[in-house]
């Protein structure tokens, strides 16, 4: 049975951790290969998280987190798209089930992303529109499109449910390998532009000033987000990709004004509530036989801690207040 | 094939889902123009979100006891509790903790439906019909609906109407005027609440029919073919309403008769076309008609460039022409020469000006100005250097500068202002460059 195989099969939330430690410590010496249910989910939560961070922050800072809602809605499309072109390309034999490969759906995905982006934009600007709406046209017209193409092409309205909320248990090794690597391209990509996306993010009139390649650095950066998005929504589902790509900056954000601590506060809140995500859902099937939804737990933690921190901050702020006067 | 239109208002299946899809398109389109006036739009997609907490909950709740028939009205109730909750959150993340509108509406968006997914991974093993007939509100399905649920929407488009009509004034003054609205005394938080209740009750009734997404997009898409035509609020509600009508009612004759069609065509393959996204792609089409074609649309403004730029082209032409003098025949040669930098238009420009009587064609393939052209011409060069003595003594440019600037403004002239530039110089000979300006009478025609 796998779930005899699973070392945190019966666990209780400190125990996790110490299984945990442990299995790190078997793991560096080399006396086991196999990863845990478990540890691909928190293996893809990290990395979730570390991607999500240091996209979120610039997200916030740019005023662009409801097109990133909008990107991760016409995913569909493209999921659609690559099935639909799968069908009737790519497969030979009529009566084989759907097996997708996986860069296939991913390029399918991105492209729509980028389609998305550059629709809105054109809307916005050509139509004159203000930019919520010009934002809600383009993503539920793509949206619509998606679901009448769906039911057209697949018949199968099962793939709706596991885009929305992701299917964590259906993790595979290979989804470490793809999360990690976007997680890597991201970290590589912000390094690199990091500067640039700077001032682009705090005073586009400078950078434009100053002549920089702004709009290239939008396009890149909207690639950026959708590859990000893409790369999570497996684990996490589309919409939960928000709460990590927002929470954590806006929670980080209230603690420090520093760009780049801003980006290290982020990454640990988000990682914090990745690692008691998954600690917290098997606990609570251990103790209370209840099997909850992993990443629905993690972004219910995101916004505590949001809430936590920003009380906290309330409250020193009164106090601090109260000293004055007294 | 032959479609009957009427039989979407008389046969007993395809009655309820048509005419329960218009109620719900009116109320929401009206809804979502107000909402598009208050540059609120992305608030009704989150709101909707929000709502999945609620349904889940209510649904849930429902096994405790026993609801009966009132099940799905049981779920809505839930469901505007999420909508309200999920509003105060928004409100309170910009104006208490100062976040950004979009990262507050997405972070609630994710958070509310984060907390929607956890209760639901705790119902599906628990209660599977539940959560299957809570995935409705989700997804929506517009065949399920029964007369006695029109009832509801005849409710819902009733008050939402009412209210508007009633409160017509106050809300046009908080939409556009805000500070206005309070010096006046009017309760702009009230006028507030009262428009998102509304748009929370247009939801939470609306949803089970187009489902969450679509929701959104229906609060959206007709609003902005309304507000493509006109500024006149009224008639942007009603043009709204309107097309809202007229995308649910197409939607739904769509989507039967596609099914037909393809079923005709490709027997055996079963499926039904999804009423919803169908009617939103309606509603999304009539917004980029209007985009495009209404007097202030897409169209009209490149059209106007357009004919602005071939004027420039002519006028532009006749100064050549004058440059060269008074009887001057010119070759086609020439003339290409002269439009060096724009071949296309030349052939248009030659066409315009000859049939405007300015140019006329002479023998052996030459043309010249004709009396009234060469006043045109004379026009343009006056207006051009009156500019250049403008620009020099009342502006203080550069001699040498003023000429690119006269160049462009040369050609946005109206008559009055004409009149006034005149009256303003006085009678002058020459222009800052030494050259002669026309007389006013070799000027006119």
């Amino acid at each position: 049975m796998v779930a005899a195989l699973n070392p945190y099969w019966g666990k209780d939330f400190s125990q996790f951790f110490i299984t945990f430690v442990q299995r790190l410590f078997l793991m560096i010496k080399g006396q086991t290969q196999e990863l845990a249910t478990d540890e691909i989910q928190l293996l893809v939560l990290l990395a979730v998280s570390v991607g999500c961070c240091l996209i979120g922050n610039f997200l916030v800072l740019r005023k662009m987190a409801m097109l990133a809602n909008s990107l991760s809605h016409t995913i569909l499309l493209g999921i659609v798209g690559a099935q639909a072109f799968w069908l009737f390309f790519l497969r030979e034999n009529a009566s084989e089930t759907y097996a997708l490969s996986l860069p296939l759906l991913l390029l399918a995905s991105l492209i729509s992303a980028l389609l998305t982006a550059w629709l809105t934009r054109l809307v916005t600007k050509k139509a004159r529109l203000e930019e919520g709406a010009g934002i809600g046209l383009v993503f539920t017209v793509l949206f619509a499109l998606g679901l009448v193409s769906l039911t057209l092409f697949t018949r199968d309205s099962h793939i709706g449910v596991e885009v929305v909320m992701g299917n964590i248990d259906a993790l595979h090794r290979d989804d470490v390998a793809l999360t990690w690597s976007v997680a890597a391209f991201d970290f590589v990509a912000i390094f690199l532009l990091y500067r640039v996306l700077k001032i682009t993010s705090f005073d586009l009139a400078f950078a434009r000033t100053i002549g920089l390649p702004y709009q290239l650095v939008d396009a890149l950066f909207i690639l950026l987000t959708a590859a990000t998005v893409i790369a999570s929504f497996r684990a996490v589902g589309v919409l939960l990709v928000l709460a990590y790509l927002t929470g954590p900056a806006l929670t980080a954000q209230l603690i420090s004004h520093r760009l780049s601590a801003v980006l290290g506060y982020s990454i640990i809140f988000s990682c914090l509530s990745s690692f008691i995500a998954v600690a917290l859902t098997r606990h609570l099937l251990t103790v209370y036989q209840m099997a909850l939804s992993t990443s629905g737990l993690a972004v219910v933690i995101i916004a505590l801690l949001f809430i936590v921190v920003s009380g906290s901050i309330h409250m020193a702020k009164r106090f601090a207040k109260k000293g004055v006067y007294n | 094939m032959t479609i009957d239109w009427l039989v979407y208002f008389t046969d007993p299946v395809l009655r309820a889902p048509t005419i329960g899809c218009i109620l719900i398109g009116f109320a929401s389109s009206l809804v979502g123009m107000l909402m598009l006036l208050k540059k609120q739009s992305l608030i009704g997609e989150v709101l909707s979100h929000t709502a999945f907490p609620g349904i889940i909950l209510g649904a849930a709740l429902t096994s405790l006891f026993t609801v009966g028939e009132y099940f799905n009205l049981f779920v809505m109730a839930s469901a505007a509790v999420g909508c309200i909750a999920g509003n105060w959150a928004v409100s309170f993340l910009k104006k208490r903790m100062r976040i950004k509108s979009d990262a507050a509406l997405c972070f609630t968006l994710a958070v509310f439906f984060g907390l929607g997914v956890l209760f639901a991974s705790k119902i599906q093993s628990t209660h599977v019909v539940l959560y299957k007939q809570a995935l409705l509100f989700l997804y929506g399905q517009v065949a399920t609906m029964t007369d006695a649920m029109l009832i509801l929407y005849t409710c819902l488009a009733i008050l939402t109407v009412s209210i508007i009509v009633l409160l017509y004034h106050p809300i046009q003054a908080v939409l556009f005027d805000r500070q206005f609205a309070n010096i006046v005394g009017l309760k702009t938080t009230f006028i507030d609440l009262v428009v998102s209740g509304l748009l929370i009750l247009a939801i939470v009734i609306g949803m089970r029919s187009v489902g969450v997404v679509l929701m959104a997009g229906m609060l959206i898409a007709p609003a902005i073919a309304a507000r493509a035509w006109t500024n006149r609020l009224w008639l942007c509600l009603l043009l709204a309403a309107l097309f809202g009508v007229f995308s649910s009612y197409f939607g739904n004759v769509l989507s039967v008769e596609g099914a037909k069609i393809i079923a005709l065509h490709y027997p055996g393959w079963k499926f039904s076309l999804p009423t919803g996204p169908l009617i939103l792609l309606f509603a999304a089409a009539l917004a980029v008609i209007s985009i495009f074609l209404a007097p202030s649309g897409i169209l009209a403004r490149y059209m106007r460039m357009a004919r602005f730029r071939r004027r420039m082209a002519k006028e532009h032409f006749l100064k050549a022409l004058w440059r060269k003098g008074k009887r001057y025949f010119i070759t086609r040669k020439e003339i290409r020469m002269i439009c060096e930098h724009n071949q296309s238009m030349h052939r248009v420009v030659l066409h315009d000006l000859i049939r405007a009587g300015l140019l006329t064609k002479e023998v052996g393939g030459l043309y010249s100005l004709s009396d009234k052209g060469w006043a045109h011409a004379c026009h343009i060069v006056r207006l051009h250097r009156l500019w250049e003595v403008y620009l020099v003594k009342y502006l203080s440019q550069g001699v040498d500068r003023v000429h690119r600037s006269a160049e462009e403004l040369e050609h946005v002239m109206s008559p009055e202002l004409e009149r006034e530039l005149e009256k303003l110089l006085g009678d002058l000979d020459y222009d800052p460059h030494r050259q002669p300006i026309p007389t006013r009478r070799e000027a006119t025609w």
